[in-house]
């Protein structure tokens, strides 16, 4: 490495946008430089040196470190060896940086609070009443009754049999609850048509109409079941991906 | 078992072709012919006292060609007569089922007469709403519990 | 003035699986029409399909929160037919089991009633003390509300050691809960104002309606199917029929209130006079009944249940008939409702007690 005279302070230089021209290319292995974007992410990722030019390369190669240099018309100012820096755009850095603690933020709100849409479907009807009382307790997991519109529900439980009658209704419920929301096909007769499976009224199961995210069996299940059940949507809700 | 023979013999006095059975205690069973109404209803109503419908039931007989219809009657403002049930019974035929309908004698047959409608297809004449109860308005396959409507598999 | 059409349900905090179209002039009800049958499950035509003891756990799921008092009316019916015999103890253990369940449901109404007045804290209360009996109906019974219990000749296993003990400590409590629900609920000034004069049923309306259960017996008609037609051990039992004259909602509440404890009374006396002995006949599992039919009525929680069950000869019903209580009730909406405030539609659906998977079946 050939270093030269300092040309100016070193803070100054650092500083600056470097102006590369975009289309200079590594002889060796055709790679372009990106561009620098400031003094932290100022970074040249390179792996050889093309000759006739003043631009100095990292001749190593190790995973999280870069070699950070600053130049200043060609010539070498300052190197430093810095670790974890991320070379790319500043929007998806920020992204990248940001997601994970912001969808934990987001899902850790939404699985704490599910309230579920007063919709009684059929006979567990009686048990998701039974699983308020305070025996049970579903609130201390965040399930409220909220007596209010259905806008503000994110979980709807289709306790039970659907028949051909309420299945359009089921369905305009669901469509009209705004995202986030999750359907809880609760009791054997959501989830195949139970014990009314050959009758002519009768859907044979629910997730025809709509897309189930947990299956409780159970005839009716007990309030121990439809709390796991919630445990376990809000695992599910825990680990998704995306915000919604 | 008195006040079911006392009964039987006021009805045959007065309806003579109606076939009048005492199958158990507390149970009259009459078999009418289609004619004998509204009157009969009548003569039930205010001279046996048996005030209200409790169930009005449609069976099919499809090998001989009939449905049956049921009025179970009973009353609330006679005491001494409340233990008693009463079954009425009138066999129409099968592909014209209709008769007129009761509700003019007995309010309370109103949502009993529309659902046998809407089961068995028994037209009810001079009933104030026959529209579908409780099957989906969309329904448009045989009434639901005649003998040739199978279940799904069966 | 300009009607509006409401359409309240089945998506309503206010109502079960059930519509009412009501039309309504600023605050008055002109109308209300029910709409049944969102959740016809076609119980009658399955039962075609099924043996008579297959039949039981279809039958009772209609009315879940009450299923003891919806197969009594069947089994008694499939036992006339097929001419078995009962045996003493299963009789009593049947009664007993009945009001338990009478207890159970009207607990659950108590409860429905509280929220539906916006009272939350007898929304939780009647709900957790109902747990009390449901834990006596467990040991007994194997499940919380679905038992499968009664069958044709008497029952499908004996109680358990010990039961007597815990069920006088369930209805020990019970009784003490009811005082307090007297303080909280029945004398709340609140509670009186909504409930006393609305929604009047006078007696020769209820006759000509054709109405059963407690909103019969809260317009003044003391018509009860355990004493009109006393089925297993019912003419043994001293009870009384609790009637109220007035026919308003709050005749029919305090009616029910009675019932519990009148119910009480009659679990008191079956665990005294309960005999040793078997607790079912000896029964084919497949029963052949002969030709014929039954109608059977019995007095469950919410009103008189009738079966009318005709038989060919086979081993399935040739057709069975379910009068349902809610479904009798039915024309009670549209009588009541004329003429009230829209505020009072929650108070007069929920007084009649109707549960809409009773009367759809």
């Amino acid at each position: 490495m050939r270093s030269t005279p300092n040309r100016g302070s070193k803070d100054s230089v650092c500083h600056a946008l470097l102006p590369l021209p975009p289309n200079v290319r590594c002889i060796r292995c055709n790679r372009s430089f990106p561009l620098c974007l400031g003094r932290l992410l100022q970074a040249i990722s390179v792996d050889c040196f093309p000759t006739g030019s003043d631009l100095h390369c990292n001749l190593g190669r190790r995973a999280h470190s870069w070699v950070v240099f600053c130049v200043e018309e060609g010539y070498l100012v300052d190197e430093q060896i810095v670790e974890n820096i991320y070379v790319g755009k500043l929007s998806r850095a920020i992204k990248k940086v940001a997601d994970g603690p912001l969808r934990f933020v987001i899902n850790w709100g939404a699985l704490y609070s599910l309230w579920p849409v007063h919709l009684m479907t059929a006979c567990c009807g009686a048990e998701v009443g039974a699983v308020t009382d305070p025996r049970f307790d579903v609130e201390r997991f965040g399930v409220l009754q909220a007596f209010g519109s259905l806008r503000q529900c994110d979980l709807l439980i289709v306790e039970g049999t659907v028949s051909r009658k309420m299945a359009p209704r089921l369905k305009r419920v669901y469509d009209q609850m705004p995202e986030p929301k999750y359907v809880i096909a609760m009791g054997a007769c959501a989830i195949t048509g139970g014990l009314f499976f050959d009758s002519y009224n009768v859907l044979p199961g629910i997730d025809s109409v709509l897309p189930v995210d947990v299956y409780v069996p159970g005839c009716p299940p007990r309030p121990e079941a439809l709390i796991q059940a919630i445990i376990m949507l809000q695992e599910k809700i825990r680990h998704s991906k995306g915000y919604t | 078992m008195v006040a079911e023979g006392e009964i039987q013999k006021h009805i045959a006095a007065e309806f003579p072709e109606a076939k009048i059975e005492l199958p158990t205690a507390n149970r009259v069973s009459l078999v009418s012919p289609l004619h004998y109404f509204p009157e009969l209803a009548i003569f039930l109503r205010d001279a046996e006292g048996f005030d209200h419908v409790t169930s009005v039931t449609g069976i099919d007989y499809p090998e001989r060609g009939l449905v049956s219809v049921t009025y179970h009657l009973s009353s609330y403002s006679r005491p001494p007569i409340r233990r008693i049930v009463l079954s009425v019974s009138v066999d129409l035929p099968r592909q014209d089922a209709k008769m007129l309908s009761l509700v003019s004698v007995w309010p309370s047959a109103e949502y009993h007469e529309r659902e046998t409608h809407e089961m068995l297809g028994v037209m009810f004449q001079d009933h104030p709403n026959l529209n579908l109860l409780l099957l989906p308005e969309d329904w448009t396959d045989l009434p639901p519990l005649r003998k040739d409507f199978k279940l799904r598999g069966r | 003035m300009s009607e509006v059409t409401l359409n309240i349900g089945p998506q309503h905090p206010g109502s079960g699986h059930f519509r009412l179209v009501v039309s309504v002039d600023g605050d008055t009800i002109t109308k209300a029409t029910p709409d049944p049958g969102y959740v016809h499950r076609g119980v009658e035509k399955q039962a075609e399909y099924r043996e008579y003891l297959q039949n039981i756990p279809l039958l009772e799921r209609p009315v879940i929160s009450d299923s003891n008092g919806s197969v009594y009316a069947y089994v008694l019916a499939v036992e006339r037919l097929a001419g078995l015999t009962v045996p003493e103890r299963a009789q009593y253990i049947r009664v007993l089991m009945a009001e338990l369940n009478r207890i159970m449901s009207h607990l659950y109404w108590l409860a429905i009633f509280g929220i539906f007045l916006g009272h939350s804290t007898m929304f939780m209360w009647p709900f957790g003390d109902r747990e009390a009996v449901i834990d006596l109906a467990q040991r007994a019974m194997g499940t919380r509300l679905t038992y499968s219990y009664f069958v044709p000749g008497g029952v499908r296993n004996d109680l358990p050691d010990g039961f007597k003990d815990q069920a006088i400590r369930a209805i020990e409590f019970l009784e003490k809960r009811l005082i307090e629900y007297n303080a909280i609920f029945m004398k709340n000034p609140v509670f009186l104002q909504r409930t006393r004069g609305v929604g009047i049923l006078r007696t020769d309306d209820a006759i000509k309606l054709g109405v059963v259960g407690p909103t019969l017996r809260g317009s003044g008609i003391d018509a009860d199917a355990r004493k009109d037609e006393p089925y297993d051990v019912y003419d043994k039992l001293e009870f009384d029929i609790p009637t109220f004259p007035n026919g308003d909602c709050y005749s029919r509440s305090l009616v029910r209130l009675e019932e519990i404890k009148q119910s009480i009374r009659i679990v008191r006396q079956v665990l005294e006079a309960m005999p040793p002995g078997a607790f079912r006949a000896r029964n084919p599992s497949v029963l052949k009944p002969p030709r014929g039919s039954v109608y059977t009525r019995t007095e469950a929680a919410r009103g008189t249940y009738a079966y009318f069950i005709t038989s060919k000869g086979d081993k399935t019903p040739y057709r069975l008939k379910i009068s349902s209580p809610s479904f009798r009730n039915l024309p009670a909406f549209e009588f009541l409702m004329r003429g009230s405030h829209l505020a009072d539609m929650p108070t007069i659906y929920w007084s009649l007690d109707y549960w809409p998977l009773e009367a759809d079946r």
